[in-house]
């Protein structure tokens, strides 16, 4: 079930009245079937996969506390991991690997013989694997206890606002939270219902607008020019943000509108002033899990320096592949690995060419280029995230060259962009959401906007909340459109 | 819960009556407004057309043929229900939604093309039916196609309207007595234009002869209208406008397509006067592009198929 859809705004409303008024010992159940209802309005048959993981984790979690040797609980944990990976494997790798090494075996006159699988990708696998696999590494680690009610087992994995597509939660964040209860508290269901009407706005009037942009020109790049190409691909870092981040919204609002808290995954991420601080900003709650159980378990930065290079290049190429099984993704993990490992290495020549220029004595303008940079690595980043193939992103990446040139010549002749897959007006809108979206966000960075609109007067508050429902219903586009984080 | 409750309800509520009271400002104003849209269907719904002879077909009876010419040498009352973008099954229940509100016509001119029975289950342009949502013929004749009108946009005020803010403007300005003025001629919507360069374009990227699929579904649509205008003692005369000369050899079945219409003579009695490979064909400046001619062509066109109709008409 899509939040941005008809269904989900019965199936809400339904769900939450329903979670308070049924007895706090059956809401556990009534949240579960709730989950699984909302799952299986995808595909119903895949609800099968995530019941044998589910199965084998909580079995896996009460065996590996339950187990004294060491190397039972080493075994018990392999198995966890090896079935969630496994998953992983079969319904996401295996056709990925399966052309790759057909096209290898293909230089050497070899014919790949192995099959190819035709199924759908069940909908937010690499999510609920992650959340899982946490799970059972924490009761691994002795941080967690292991959960004996199967069903709170199973919620925690289900949870309908963030299963499908995060945040990725930590056993001891959401757990016990299940076992709590929630009354109705009027001030969170307000701030949940205000976060999730955000969270619409972002996806439906943002997102989706700037879509009908993006999947023009991505889906046929080498018909527009270098500046409509460069257009397209500062578009995409935005419409990538407010998807995903509106998804986020949603799900933590309607999380919080039953009493739940669910870990922030998003902060201003293109305020970011470098590559790492971005990576503290964006999807807050991946970055977090591959740095507690992959760059820390590899040595993290306790190693040599080549070591801590290599650990970050994996880290990174994993996160390529988690999420999506192509050399797009793999490409565009590993080149974050590079801007990574520059980052490091040329801090101190960044730092000495600010003071060398005078440029880091004007603090707001030091960290405007910063930020600029950063967003610019980003940007021309997310286009291996965005193409349809290696050879189309190369493509546009190489059109971005002439972009001043084009730029000029517009200038000089008075001259707009002629070729741009929609009117100037319409760019014009895409624009003034971009730069709505850059003030709200500013203005919350400074002072919380809740804070700052519960001090004015009603009608001042309602004005706002009226702005932002009708700009939604009058002003979004409703096209049935995926979170692109789902696919994942 | 009772102060959430109260206060959602009455958040929800406040609203109401002003968005309902702007969208029937924007649906009476768009129902007499001349917007390119909207004109014909004002015509039509309001029963105001009542021609003798009657122009169907896609944007090429639109941008084709001037009723004003064939008025003026047939001597009869012609009209333009030219639908721009279109495929022939939204055509036929355009004509049928016509006979509901106007008296039948004698003749019809009805323009076909090659991709009239192109695979396509929508009805091209759902905007056109915006102002009339309450009326159940329009529901009952657009149910059929992939894109009909969803219960939100038939009963959630404005909701229609979502991002269409020349048509909003156009509605209340209209409603007020200020809408834009015609700028069409009884349907005929005269293009004044030059050659656009589209179709070089075009056999530069696709320079090899393109097959047209034809989908049963709208043949036998075809072959239903034929039948019907016959029992309602309409006579239907098909006709096939210029189009550019150098087109023809770029599309696989054209005579395929073309035998279909010369075949329905003997069976529904239907004349078939083709112009595809007319004179007019060979020359630029009577098209803005390979499909459709230009004002100074649509003239000639037009005062031509008026001397062709002649003997048939008697």
């Amino acid at each position: 079930m899509l939040f941005n859809s008809l269904a989900f705004l019965i199936f809400f409303p339904v769900v939450t009245l329903l979670y308070f008024l049924v007895p706090h010992a059956l809401r556990w159940g009534l949240l579960l079937f709730a989950s699984c209802f909302f799952y299986m309005f995808f595909k119903p048959e895949y609800i099968l996969i995530l019941g044998a993981t589910i199965f084998i984790d909580y079995w896996a979690g009460i065996l590996i506390e339950g187990a004294t040797e060491p190397g039972k609980r080493k075994r018990y944990l392999s198995l966890s991991i090896i079935a969630n990976v496994g998953v992983l494997a079969v319904f996401k790798y295996y056709n990925f690997f399966n052309n790759s090494v057909s096209g290898l075996a293909l230089l050497f006159g070899v014919k790949n013989m192995l099959p190819v699988l035709k199924m759908a990708l069940p909908i937010g696998l690499s999510f609920h694997t992650f959340q899982a696999m946490s799970y059972t590494i924490e009761v691994y680690r002795g941080k967690q206890k292991a959960e004996r009610h199967f069903g709170i087992y199973s919620l925690y994995v289900m949870f309908y606002p963030q299963l499908v597509a995060g945040p990725i939660e930590r056993p001891q964040n959401l757990i016990h939270q299940f076992r709590e209860k929630h009354s109705f508290d009027y001030d969170m269901v307000m701030s949940g219902l205000k976060l999730m009407m955000w969270g619409m706005f972002k996806k439906v009037v943002i997102a989706d607008r700037l879509a009908l942009v993006t999947d023009r020109v991505f889906g046929n790049p080498h018909k527009y020019s270098a500046t409509t190409l460069g257009i397209a691909v500062v578009f995409f870092a935005f419409q990538i943000y407010c998807d995903f981040s509106g998804y986020c919204d949603i799900a933590i609002g309607s999380a919080r509108v039953m009493g739940f808290k669910l870990m922030r995954n998003f902060n201003r991420p293109y305020a970011a002033i470098s590559i790492a601080d971005f990576w503290r900003r964006w999807h807050i709650s991946l970055s977090g899990w591959f740095r507690d159980y992959l760059y820390i378990p590899l040595g993290g930065s306790r190693v040599s320096i080549p070591r801590m290079y290599v650990n970050i290049m994996i880290v990174f190429i994993i996160s390529g592949l988690w999420h999506g099984a192509n050399w797009t993704f793999v490409i565009w993990g590993a080149l974050y690995g590079v801007y990574y490992i520059i980052g490091i290495i040329a801090r101190k020549i960044r730092s000495n060419s600010a003071i060398f220029t005078g440029i880091g004595k004007i603090s707001w303008l030091d960290k405007t280029l910063q930020i600029i940079a950063t967003f610019t690595l980003v940007s021309l980043a997310w286009v291996f995230f965005r193409a349809n193939s290696v050879a189309d992103a190369w493509y546009i990446l190489q059109s971005l060259l002439s972009v001043p040139g084009e730029v000029a010549r517009m200038v000089l002749h008075h001259s707009f962009v002629s070729d741009a897959p929609t009117s100037p007006f319409k760019l014009l809108e895409c624009v003034l959401v971009i730069i709505l979206l850059e003030v709200v966000q500013y203005v919350h960075a400074q002072k919380n906007i809740n804070t700052l609109l519960a001090a004015q007067p009603r009608y001042l508050r309602w004005g706002v909340y009226y702005a932002v429902v009708l700009a939604i219903i009058y002003f979004g586009i409703f096209e049935n459109r995926e979170f692109i984080y789902f696919q994942f | 819960m009772k102060r959430f409750i109260i206060r959602i309800l009455l958040f929800m509520i406040l609203p109401i009556p002003l968005l309902y009271g702007l969208n029937y400002i924007v649906d009476k104003g768009l129902q007499r407004s001349n917007y390119i849209y909207y004109s014909e269907w004002n015509d039509l719904f309001a029963g105001k057309i009542n021609a003798d002879l009657l122009i169907c077909g896609s944007s090429r009876a639109l941008q084709d043929i001037s009723p004003a010419i064939l008025d003026t040498s047939l001597g009869l009352n012609t009209y333009n229900l030219g639908m721009d973008g279109t495929h022939f099954s939204i055509q036929y229940d355009r004509v049928k939604m016509y006979l509901l509100y106007n008296k039948a016509p004698k003749y019809i001119v009805q323009t076909m093309d090659f991709t009239s029975f192109a695979e396509r289950n929508s009805m091209d342009n759902q905007l056109q039916f915006m102002p009339y949502l309450s009326n159940p013929i329009v529901i009952e004749y657009t149910a059929k196609y992939k894109d009909h009108y969803s219960w939100s946009e038939r009963y959630f005020p404005l909701f229609k309207y979502n991002n269409q803010w020349p048509i909003i403007e156009e509605g209340v300005k209209s409603y007020l007595g200020h809408g834009m003025p015609p700028i069409k001629i009884k349907g005929y919507f005269a293009q004044n234009k030059k050659w656009d360069y589209t179709f070089d374009r075009y056999i530069q990227r696709v320079p090899y002869p393109v097959g047209v699929h034809l989908a049963g579904y709208s043949l036998n649509r075809f072959y239903d209208y034929l039948a019907f205008c016959n029992k309602k003692g309409i006579k239907v005369i098909i006709v096939f406008p210029p189009v550019y000369y150098e087109f023809l050899r770029y599309c696989k079945n054209r005579d395929y397509i073309l035998g279909i219409f010369r075949n329905c003579q003997a069976k529904y009695g239907t004349t078939f006067l083709d112009y595809s490979n007319d004179e007019l064909s060979r020359s630029r400046d009577n098209f803005y592009n390979s499909q459709h001619l230009n004002k100074g062509g649509a003239e000639i066109f037009s005062s031509k198929l008026a001397n062709d109709l002649k003997p048939l008409l008697k």
